[in-house]
């Protein structure tokens, strides 16, 4: 390979914010030409740098160094200018505007009366799109394209702006397998142009796919940067967590008991069509899709969140009321959401009131809420789950995505459940969160109850369920068991 | 176990100064205080004193409820209305039947009704509760005059309702008494009960709460209708302190106590605020409107300044929460 | 056949002079509308009394309509009154300025108009009352009780509705009239009320708080001095030692309070109900293409624990006016001011 030389490099880039030091003089460098993978735990600092080169944040200290030149970014259009590009999980494109006016928002092509020269406009932007590889009309209204094409106009934007690095935040976790080959070879040909990429990912299988090299931050600091050819997972996660990781889905549950789950030709009026299964206690059952197969709507049907128009839920025999969260919650269901911010915590409580909410009647006495019994249960749970916080009078919107998760699943542990839902109970979470909450479905699993998971990361489907449910378009298409599984027949099973 | 916080920092410190709302609350109320004596000695005699208190008995009683509705997530601004229809019924009650208790049942229980069809539209009809209640609020004074176009009088000046607004226990105004149980109650069943966790669980979070199994609708319904019960309360002494049910009265309550909760620090999003916020936000307003009058300023000023502290408050409040927003680092 | 001629003529001479005997007796306009600005008030309640009272005696059909104080509103319900062939309009303008509307409405389609209560540019006539000088008697009544039972030396609490002129003069008339008997009447709060009874009573409250050594209670309407009085009452001042005079005479409130016996000794009564009464005579003599003056004042007069008997009567909760005895109230040709 030719010596590529250095586009980006940081030198001892520090910022706190009050009370968190959240980057403590870090070194990164992405070359022109690689694909330079960034990666570390939630809250190691990745998105504060990305903030940082985006220009969104001011660096409290240190040099940042553009092709040789020493530069300060006080904006998002100094960033842009200068030939930095960050493509954002949540994309900053306007819905209302054309392809084309993306691409070339804030330096379009004027004529000489200083309006928009919209024929030049538009022949640019299929220049660019061609060279990419993308057949997308420059004319289409960005809000109507699948997150998969936004994607492609923001890159398509960088290089309109003759961008030298472009900065990825998580661009896969909203992809489907095909749109991820796509990325990944537009991702390639930029890298051709010579272009310097730095990819910031959870997922190291795409990693070690995609990328040239790779750096880990951990708690604010840069561990190391290694050579994708000359290191594997373990190593990297290993550096991620500070500690090494044996197993990442242990499993010491064994056979399951009687059926305590049954659902009948449950159907909802807008997603699902007669969907059937059964949960046995002790057992995890695993549930795939793609996005919009209507995994979250049979978690929320099945709990009463949403109502339905036909079907029987029957849980350890008594048939349970359809669209009442209450009766669901007496009959012993539980329900880990997607979206824990929106629907499982209340943000404003603390760690411990989140953690007891469904439990209160246990810890008062005709109303009375004995304080010192909740704590107790509360911090037991703290322990036990090593959920990281002050105290559990913490408010839980202050804790990391992996901890925010661990106190909804401790709040299902306090509670005697029958069955528990959980809807992509490892989404967003950093690797060494991931293993402690596999271990913990794997304990609910060996504690009797029937576990529902449902997730779109294949590893993680393999890895924790005793069988796996696959689902396409509202309906259950396949059923297959830990043993015969593998992922092309799953995915056979869901584009069905 | 050593514990530690997102990007491994230390979050305790600053998140503690934000916890004193309360504190810069009651500094705001003394300083007030202090400047009206300076130029007002009568200021702090007791007959001020326990004149200010029974004037705010009613607005804080109102205000215990609109806090509850308020960390639910929901508001009503019935209440002025319903004071004015509680009155004029309370008092014909009373009127036809000569008894006092008959007469502040009937004005308990519109509470009650008005409360209750409040909840019901706002989660069976699924009618955002700002426009149910206005609604409401039109409905009642519309009614109230339908009903009874003149102030109905006293016919049987019955002590024990002259008692209700006007006498005392002791050196203590009746009403001040009202205000004070109902306070500490309520305020026990907010901070230390289930139902008070459940309160700000679902203002918080309603489809988190639901999944615990709370039941948010049956929730609010109640809510709803101790809300308007409190009013209703409120109204009962309003009757009896003006010896006679005006149609006319209770104009601009619902704003007054509102605004006194808005400035107690309870938020308009629901799933937080407190009563102790309240009672000193509601003391801040009245103690501004006694001062001027005792100062002997234009008195249109009593709205204007009240106005510009909710403004100044509610700003306040926007910065201390965006300083603690900027703490979180995903 | 000079005869027969001369015998035609006659009779018919003496035929057109019986008819135009007919017309000049004063014909009665056969249907009235009335546009008001906001019935729900017991004021325009007993205003409307007073005119169907009228209205019935006279045999006119009147039709009331409410405009609930929407200008808008107003506007279209004078239009279609018109349309519906009324014979003369009366109106209690929701605002002057937008009245005109109405005005030039009325006279474009040759309809006589009356205004009541608030004077509107280019009006021909309205009815009112003199709020000054209904104060002003009231104030009069009031000096000479505190002269003759409170030891001569007035101090003052009005409530006021700065908001509303009409209720200013009030106010001000009050105070120049208590002064034509006790000169040196000190006027020690005068505060705003808005009107309203628990208002009043709530400022009135605090007011007493700064001083409390007031004996004359005046509302520029009922419910602002019964809210004071009730302040006065709650600050356990001496009711023997305060005398109480209010202006409106809109209800039973008064003749309640003046019943008991209680410091509330005066009223400074504006007879809503003469008021409708003169407007339909105002109709009338619009109807009759009179010449009029530009304000038609109605009676005032300040009514007190003794004499109000004479002008009303009382049963359980329902007033009755005594025509004769108001209709004799001498009234002032113009206000003293404006």
């Amino acid at each position: 390979m030719s010596e590529r030389k250095i586009i980006l490099e940081v030198r001892n880039i520090a910022k706190e914010f009050p009370g968190v030091r959240a980057l403590g003089g870090v070194d990164l460098s992405v070359l022109g030409g690689e694909v330079h993978a960034l990666v570390g735990e939630n809250g190691a600092g990745k998105s504060t740098l990305i903030k940082i080169l985006a220009g969104v944040y001011q660096k409290d200290s240190g040099e940042i160094l553009f092709e040789g030149e020493l530069i300060e970014l006080h904006s998002a259009h100094d960033s842009l200018r200068r030939g930095i590009k960050v493509v954002f999980q949540e994309l900053a494109l306007i819905k209302g505007l054309s392809v084309a006016e993306n691409v070339f928002l804030e330096s379009f092509p004027l004529r000489r009366n200083r309006t928009i020269d919209w024929k030049t406009m538009i022949a640019s932007t299929r220049e660019i799109l061609d060279s990419i590889g993308l057949d997308l009309d420059p004319m289409e209204q960005v809000g109507r394209l699948t997150v998969s094409q936004q994607q492609m106009v923001e890159i398509a934007r960088a290089l309109s702006h003759e961008a030298k690095v472009v900065i990825m935040d998580e661009p896969t976790s909203a992809l489907t397998p095909n749109e991820i080959s796509l990325l990944f070879d537009v991702i390639r040909k930029l890298k051709g142009m010579g272009i310097g990429i730095l990819y910031v990912s959870h997922k190291l299988e795409e990693v070690f796919e995609l990328c040239d090299r790779a750096t880990v931050f951990r708690d604010g600091l840069r561990i190391s940067t290694r050579a994708i050819a000359e290191t594997d997972q373990k190593e990297i996660v290993t550096d991620m967590v500070g500690r090494e990781i044996t197993t990442l889905f242990p499993r010491t549950h064994t056979g399951r008991g009687e059926k305590v789950l049954d659902v009948r030709g449950l159907s909802t009026a807008e997603k699902l069509k007669g969907v059937s299964l059964e949960v046995h206690s002790g057992e995890v059952v695993g549930v795939f899709g793609l996005l919009g197969a209507g995994r979250t709507e049979l978690a929320k049907a099945i709990f009463g969140l949403d109502g339905v128009t036909s079907g029987a839920i029957t849980v350890r025999g008594a048939r349970l009321r359809p669209g009442s969260t209450t009766h669901s919650a007496h009959a012993g269901l539980g329900l880990l959401t997607e979206d824990r911010k929106g629907e499982g915590l209340v943000l404003q409580m603390s760690v411990g009131q989140n953690m007891t909410l469904p439990s209160l009647r246990e810890f008062s006495t005709a109303g009375y809420i004995r304080r010192g019994a909740e704590s107790m249960r509360a911090q037991s749970f703290v322990q036990q789950l090593s959920i990281k916080t002050p105290s559990l009078k913490h408010k839980v919107e202050y804790l990391s995505g992996g901890n925010q998760q661990k106190v909804l699943l401790a709040r299902w542990l306090m509670k005697k459940l029958s069955v528990i839902i959980l809807d992509e109970p490892t989404r967003g979470i950093d690797v060494g969160a991931k293993v402690e909450i596999h271990r913990l479905i794997d304990e609910l699993a060996k504690g009797g109850l029937a576990v529902i998971v449902m997730t779109s990361e294949m590893p993680e489907l393999l890895g924790v369920s005793d069988r796996i449910l696959v689902m396409s378009n509202g309906r259950i298409t396949g059923e297959i068991g830990r043993a015969e599984a593998t992922q092309e027949k799953i995915l056979a099973a869901a584009i069905a | 176990m050593a514990v530690n916080t997102a990007g491994g920092g230390k979050l305790g410190m600053g998140s503690r100064i934000i916890l004193f709302n309360e504190v810069i609350l009651v500094s705001v109320l003394l300083f007030i205080c202090v400047l009206i004596s300076v130029g007002s000695p009568k200021f702090f005699s007791s007959t001020n004193v326990l004149n200010v208190l029974r004037d705010s008995s009613m607005d804080v009683i109102a205000a215990i409820g609109m806090t509850m509705l308020l960390i639910t997530g929901e508001v009503d601004l019935s209440i002025g209305s319903l004071v004015a229809f509680v009155g004029v019924i309370t008092m014909d009650v009373i009127n036809k039947t000569h008894s006092v208790a008959l007469g502040v049942l009937a004005g308990l229980g519109l509470g009650l009704l008005t409360g209750f069809i409040n909840g019901v539209v706002r989660t069976k009809l699924k009618v955002n509760s700002l426009i149910g209640t206005i609604a409401m609020m039109m409905v009642l004074r519309g009614g109230v005059y339908i009903y009874r176009v003149a102030a109905v009088q006293n016919y049987h000046s019955l002590d024990a309702f002259f008692q209700i607004g006007n006498g005392y226990v002791g050196f203590l105004p009746i009403p001040i008494l009202i205000m004070a149980v109902l306070y500490v109650a309520f305020l026990f069943l907010v901070t230390r009960t289930v139902v008070g966790r459940r309160l700000y669980a679902s203002g918080g979070n309603a489809t988190a709460a639901r999944i615990s199994g709370i039941n948010v609708d049956r929730l609010k319904i109640a809510t709803f209708m101790t809300a308007s019960l409190l009013a209703a309360v409120a109204g009962v002494i309003l009757v009896s302190r003006m010896n006679s049910g005006q149609p006319n009265s209770g104009q601009g309550f619902e704003i007054s106590v509102v605004a006194g909760v808005i400035l107690g620090g309870t938020g308009l999003g629901g799933g937080e605020g407190t009563l102790i916020g309240t009672l000193i936000g509601v003391f801040i307003l009245k103690v501004i409107n006694n001062g001027i009058i005792l100062l002997g300023w234009n008195q249109d000023l009593q709205i204007v300044i009240a106005g510009a502290v909710l403004i100044v408050a509610v700003y306040l409040d926007n910065k201390r929460k965006a300083a603690r927003a900027r703490i979180i680092t995903t | 056949m000079k005869k027969r001629l001369a015998i035609t003529l006659t009779v018919l001479t003496l035929v057109l002079f019986a008819t135009t005997l007919g017309f000049a007796q004063g014909r009665v306009p056969k249907k009235v509308g009335w546009v008001g600005n906001y019935m729900m008030h017991e004021w325009y309640q007993t205003v409307q009394k007073g005119m169907k009272a009228r209205a019935a005696q006279l045999g006119i059909q009147l039709e009331v309509a409410d405009a609930n104080l929407d200008m808008a509103r107003q506007v279209s319900m004078a239009e279609d009154l018109i349309a519906k062939g009324v014979d003369v309009l009366i109106i209690s303008p929701v605002q002057q300025e937008g009245a005109e509307a109405i005005v030039k409405k009325a006279q474009a389609e040759g309809i006589p108009l009356v205004i009541e209560a608030s004077p509107v540019k280019g009006m021909t006539t309205i009815v009112a009352i003199c709020d000054y000088d209904c104060g002003f008697k009231g104030g009069v009544e009031t000096g000479k009780y505190v002269k003759a039972k409170l030891g001569g030396k007035a101090r003052i609490l009005a409530v006021d509705l700065p908001a509303l002129r009409p209720c200013i003069l009030r106010v001000d008339g009050f105070y120049d009239g208590i002064r034509t008997v006790i000169p040196d009447a000190v006027m020690v709060h005068r505060i705003d009320g808005q009107g309203l009874k628990d208002k009043a009573l709530q400022v009135a409250t605090d007011a007493l708080t700064k001083d409390s050594n007031i004996n004359v209670i005046y509302g520029c309407n009922d419910d602002s001095a019964l809210g004071a009085l009730q302040a006065y009452k709650s600050a356990g001042l001496d009711t023997k030692k305060v005398v109480v005079c209010g202006t409106g005479s809109e209800g039973v409130a008064f003749i309640k309070a003046m019943q008991e016996g209680g410091p509330y000794k005066v009223e400074a009564a504006m007879f809503p109900e003469a008021v409708g009464y003169e407007c339909i005579n105002m109709a009338v003599k619009l109807f009759n293409n009179e010449k009029v003056p530009e304000h038609w004042v109605t009676p005032t007069f300040a009514l007190t624990s003794e004499n109000w008997n004479k002008y009303y009567s009382l049963s359980g909760d329902v007033r009755t006016i005594n025509w004769d005895a108001v209709n004799k109230i001498p009234r002032e040709p113009k206000c003293a001011k404006y």
